[in-house]
């Protein structure tokens, strides 16, 4: 048996190891930590970002999040850019910036012209702009990111077609020289300006994609999904997929240098940690963070709050193609029975607006006198599911994404209320893939709690994709044959009063029909640390090299 | 003396000699101050799971999102949570669901378990050899890890996770009262019973059971409070009971969110509760040894 003194020896050469491990590991740490902030260079150092959810993909033919669009526009450029305008109420010392829908100004196109009845569409792109690779960003390099999108046919495709669900809009795409692009439209379509500033748009790299897996006809690129191959204000110079992405200058980028040449985001998944870190100022401006923990840093010593007002909602879908919820008085029954005001107080933290209607208060086509708030009457929902004349008890399935503490709040409170109704509701929580794929289902049997919204704050934009009774991402299943012929007699409209008389009818229509229950609209909420002073938000890009101290 | 007096005396021993033990056993409780503690958290938590929804009649499930992330006060005595439900309500269903689950696993374990094991310790020795990889196969699994591949197999939800809780302690009770039997069985006792010609059926009853039953009460109280533990294990990591079921291990990760937010209450009361019950249960498994083991502290033997 070993001696006492012989034990003693051996734990203390065990604990020896064990600090020269830590010590080791964390010097390494700290030599990585340290490549990277030399590569910032000037004395600012780089932009740390906390960042949630995690990316998908980064291949813009590909994403199709609003959270990825935001993490790629940084890499690619796009032909046209929205213009700028201030956000209201941001904190003194910060210059927030907000994107003007309303006004495009040049990006990679320096001119252009709409000709032909709107139907075409000639850009004169800047010269002398390259690649990180050394080839020019000209033209031809615009029709193969077109046609890649085209080709692949995934979310790309439908932000090159302008949002249409149906059909491609294109009649042709050209590069009669490397600094003229031009697009020929089977019809005029007024949003296709609004796509083209998306970041599904950006102009990539045809000789990196070429060499990297190349364009294969309704199959995404596996080695874009991790990498980029564009010609933005940043470069990606590493990518942990879920950990981190470090984002370095550009040296080729035609554009105003950024303000920090070394972008660090870190992927963190948990609210607790991301509220940590911004209280302890060890992210310069943190993204996603849930309504509660930001309410709670008002006031506070350490942070900036900005909230900018978004297209974006909390919705409850009904399936409108299953009994009883194919009854207009049912559905509107439920409308009733929701707290609105009670929700956006408790689980919004008053982050957000009430309203009742197809398009949120963001839209610049948002009338307030159609869209005005639903109650919450119990009394009055009881006596419309008795007008109904639905059989109750009712069990429905109700499906929310797994993590998502505000949907499964606003799933258990209306589960709760619904339950007076005689409608029992089972809520099923899912995964990422496996919420999309019940959220996607055709028909859809569930109700749903999600959070969606367009990226571009056009109704046609928005209807063509959630109205059309063929669109798979209606996910209601909400079928108006009516509201449908006006949206393709709006196409053909050009004059901005005509269309605002169509988008105000369907309003309507879809207030009577209930088809779904927005909990509020979205009033987005960024972190900042003290000291960070600009700050600009795009509905769906997060343009970093504008962000900084 | 007549009947009646003589009836009134017999039953005035009985209760006589009902209070002579209740009376002892509370003598050599507190003489035990871990042991009184343990019987005491134990004693308020079954009687939170039994009066408490009887006294306390909030309803669990009520949402109130205006009265939300209140702290306690009289009107809440654990506060509400982020829906606006009394957090005491909940935690009195909460402690019924724990405490009806951990009385589940260790009669489930007991009985299936026990089953098994005398078996093996009866029957053929081919049948001892089959039925102990049978288990040796399922103790491969670390044990949580198996509760939670069954609760996913089955669909998650609270009975999926009372079943893999139980599937996970059956192997330790068989193994147990296997050992038990191959050692009680060649006793000079038994040994003299089955020479004397006494059946098999009453060789196991009379004599077998017996001289296992402070193991298996012993292994019961450790059980009780592992059933608990792991029964808020998978209603932490979401496996177990769904929304809206007051379970402690789900009210924990719910209160989790608000850990920096300063509403403490929501995951500090369940976990009070988990802490509680099980300290108290293993209190208890360690005196029960102590006691009812030979070679025991406290033996009386």
């Amino acid at each position: 048996m070993r001696s006492r003194r012989s034990r003693v020896r051996i734990v203390v050469g065990a604990l020896t190891v064990l600090a020269v491990a830590v010590c080791g590991a964390g010097g390494t740490f700290a030599a990585n930590d340290a490549v990277v902030r030399a590569a910032a260079s000037g004395a600012e150092g780089p932009l740390v970002i906390n960042y949630t959810p995690t990316p998908i993909t980064l291949d813009p033919a590909m994403v199709c999040s609003l959270e990825d669009d935001g993490f790629i526009s940084s890499l690619y450029v796009t032909l046209v850019k929205y213009g700028d305008k201030p956000i209201p109420g941001a904190p003194a010392g910060v210059r927030a910036t907000q994107e003007d829908t309303t006004k495009f100004r040049p990006y990679l196109a320096r001119s252009w012209k709409v000709t032909n009845g709107g139907k075409t569409y000639t850009f004169k792109l800047r010269t002398g702009t390259k690649f990180p690779s050394g080839r020019p960003v000209d033209a031809s390099a615009v029709k193969f990111s077109f046609d890649r999108n085209l080709k692949i046919g995934a979310c790309g495709a439908y932000f090159t077609n302008a949002g249409q669900t149906t059909g491609n809009i294109f009649k042709s795409i050209t590069a009669p020289n490397p600094t003229t692009f031009v697009i020929r439209l089977t019809r005029p379509e007024p949003l296709i300006m609004h796509s083209l500033t998306q970041a599904h748009l950006g102009i990539v790299d045809p000789g990196v994609v070429n060499a990297n897996g190349g364009v294969q006809k309704g199959k995404p690129n596996p080695w874009m999904a991790s990498h980029a191959a564009g010609s933005g204000p940043y470069v990606l110079r590493s990518y942990e997929p879920g950990r981190q992405a470090v984002f370095v200058a550009n040296p080729s980028y035609f554009g105003p240098k950024p303000r920090h040449s070394t972008v660090i985001v870190n992927f963190i998944p948990s609210d607790p940690t991301l509220l940590l870190q911004a209280r302890t100022g060890k992210a310069d401006i943190t993204v996603g963070l849930t309504k509660k923990s930001v309410s709670s840093l008002k006031g506070k010593s350490c942070c900036d709050i900005v909230a900018v007002d978004t297209a974006s909602w909390q919705l409850i879908g009904l399936p409108n193609k299953v009994p009883p919820f194919n009854n207009r008085r049912f559905r509107e029954a439920l409308t009733y029975a929701v707290p609105y005001q009670d929700i956006l107080n408790k689980v919004a933290f008053g982050y957000g607006k009430l309203y009742y209607g197809p398009y949120p208060p963001a839209f610049p086509s948002f009338r307030a006198s159609i869209a005005r708030p639903r109650a919450f009457d119990l009394d009055r929902a009881k006596r419309l599911v008795a007008q109904s004349g639905a059989k109750l008890p009712i069990n429905v399935d109700m499906v929310i994404r797994e993590g998502v503490l505000d949907q499964e709040q606003i799933a258990t409170i209306v589960q709760g209320e619904w339950r007076q109704l005689g409608v029992n509701i089972r809520i099923r929580k899912l995964s990422s893939a496996e919420y999309e794929k019940a959220i996607y289902a055709t028909p859809n049997k569930t109700l749903l709690v999600r959070f969606d919204g367009p990226s571009v704050t056009e109704p046609a934009w928005l209807l063509e994709y959630d109205l059309r009774c063929v669109s798979i991402f209606n996910t209601s299943d909400y079928c108006n044959a009516r509201a449908e012929a006006l949206i393709n007699r709006a196409r053909t409209i050009t004059s901005p009063a005509a269309r605002q008389k169509i988008w105000d009818d369907i309003a309507r229509m879809w207030v009577r029909d209930s088809p779904r229950i927005p909990v509020y609209a979205d009033t987005k909420t960024f972190v900042l640390k003290k000291g960070v002073r600009y700050f600009h938000f795009a509905q769906d890009n997060f343009d970093f090299n504008r962000w900084g101290k | 003396m007549s009947d009646a007096s003589a009836g009134d005396a017999a039953r005035g021993s009985v209760v006589t000699g009902i209070w002579r033990r209740v009376s002892g056993a509370s003598r050599f409780v507190l003489h035990d101050p871990a042991l009184a503690a343990a019987t005491v958290l134990l004693g308020l938590l079954v009687l939170c799971a039994i009066i408490g929804p009887l006294v306390w009649r909030q309803d669990p499930l009520g949402i109130d999102v205006g009265g939300a992330l209140q702290p306690p006060s009289t009107a809440h005595p654990m506060g509400t949570d982020g829906n606006g439900r009394d957090l005491f309500a909940r935690f009195n269903e909460g402690a019924r669901i724990s405490l009806a689950v951990g009385a589940a696993v260790v009669l489930s374990g007991v009985l299936v378990g026990g089953l098994i094991g005398l078996a093996a310790g009866v029957l053929h020795r081919m049948v001892d050899s089959f039925l102990m990889r049978v288990l040796d196969a399922i103790l491969a699994f670390p044990p949580l890890i198996l509760a939670m591949a069954v609760t996913v197999g089955f669909g998650v939800g609270l009975r999926s996770a009372a079943l893999g809780t139980m599937l996970t302690t059956v192997p330790y009770y068989a193994r147990l009262l296997r050992s038990d039997v191959m050692r009680i069985r060649v006793l000079p006792h038994v040994e003299s019973a089955v020479a004397l010609g006494a059946s098999p059926k009453r060789i196991v009853l009379r004599h077998i059971l017996p001289h296992a039953a402070p193991t298996m009460l012993i292994q019961s109280a450790a059980v009780f409070g592992y059933s608990i533990l792991t029964l808020a294990a998978l209603g932490f990591v979401g496996l177990g009971a769904q929304i809206p079921t007051p379970e402690w291990g789900a009210m924990i990760t719910d209160g989790l969110q608000y850990s920096l937010t300063g509403q403490w209450w929501i995951a500090v009361f369940p976990g009070l509760g988990v802490l509680f019950a099980v300290v108290a249960a293993n209190i208890l498994a360690d005196r029960a040894r102590d006691i009812l083991d030979p070679r025991g502290e406290l033996s009386r033997v």
